[in-house]
């Protein structure tokens, strides 16, 4: 074969432009559209735009902290009417209610005894583990290819 | 999401899947060759059509479309060559940067034997990914994207005589494989 670069060229060229077309794989197109579609349920909670993810870490968040600090005193505040009330009452709505209250302290103290004093804890790490997986993801997505430092 | 008459909001969905089903081809092919890695180039062209996405409004029934999608694969390609190369100096320190990127098996069969042109130019597609990306990207960016070597050398940050260089030696071990 000839070594002459022009019809090397050529040569070349014409080979490459027989080449049969590339197809696209079948996966890309359902990618791209998982990717634009605007529903955040289903995809992973880094994927999100960001003021969703903050809107959803404070939404999150304050469900915790009212569970954690809101559920004793709603537990004292049910415990103290409730017997009150039983006592005006009559017949299966009196034995009902005795029940309910029962139940009611029954909670309270599981909550005191059992949950109480781990909740703040889990609170805390779970915050910190949070923030810490934000922040790896963040250094991730730069590094990794098609990241940020890419562009 | 909007339809196309509203360049305020997102795109329409039919109107972008319609896009990519469109273009995936082109841009796939584009990206495989640059990067001679399915798994990369399905990633790479992914990324492209987001940022289509993001100026759909802008881009969608516009004749420079093709381009535009061709210059940003192209640049994402460079990008993850750029890193790729980084990294695997990095870790290993090999420093072999001629190796080839994968294996091709079938390049290094007898290329002395009668191969019917399905056979040929199967090989020489597989002949083309094993090139290293040095000889490789300007090949496919000449051939395929029509680019000149001035180009090339400026979308690549090289003088042209390397571009000339590596042209003629990726020819050169194409060669073998024309029919």
């Amino acid at each position: 074969m000839s070594l002459d670069p022009d019809d090397l060229e050529r040569r070349v060229h014409r080979a490459l432009a027989e080449l049969p077309a590339i197809r696209a794989p079948r996966t890309l197109r359902g990618r791209v559209t998982a990717a634009v579609s605007p529903a955040v349920v289903g995809h992973p909670w880094f994927t999100w735009s960001w003021p969703v993810q903050v809107a959803v870490v404070l939404v999150a968040a304050a469900a915790v902290t009212g569970v954690t600090w809101g559920w004793p005193m709603a537990m004292a505040l049910i415990g103290g009417v409730v017997p009150e009330s039983v006592q005006t009452g009559a017949g299966y709505v009196g034995s009902a209610a005795e029940t309910s209250a029962v139940l009611v302290r029954l909670l309270q103290l599981t909550w005191m005894s059992v949950v109480a004093p781990i909740a703040r804890i889990v609170l805390v790490l779970s915050l910190l583990l949070c923030a810490a997986c934000a922040m790896c993801l963040a250094a991730l997505s730069r590094v990794a290819p098609g990241g940020a430092s890419q562009s | 999401m909007a339809a196309r008459g509203d360049p305020s909001g997102p795109p329409g969905a039919a109107a972008f899947d319609a896009f990519v089903r469109e273009y995936q081809d082109m841009v796939y092919a584009v990206a495989v060759r640059l990067l001679a890695n399915e798994a990369e180039a399905e990633d790479v062209a992914q990324t492209v059509f987001l940022r289509a996405y993001e100026r759909f409004a802008d881009l969608d029934g516009q004749a420079t479309v093709p381009g535009w999608l061709k210059t940003v694969t192209t640049h994402l390609c460079l990008n993850h060559l750029e890193r790729y190369r980084a990294r695997w100096r990095f870790f290993s320190e090999m420093g072999d940067a001629d190796a080839p990127a994968f294996d091709a098996p079938s390049a290094a069969a007898d290329p002395g034997q009668a191969l019917d042109a399905a056979t040929r130019r199967a090989r020489l597609e597989a002949a083309l990914r094993e090139l290293p990306p040095h000889q490789r990207v300007p090949l496919v960016l000449f051939h395929f994207e029509q680019q000149s070597c001035d180009e090339i050398a400026r979308v690549l940050g090289v003088s042209v005589g390397k571009v000339k260089t590596d042209l003629h030696r990726g020819r050169l071990a194409l060669r073998r494989w024309l029919s």
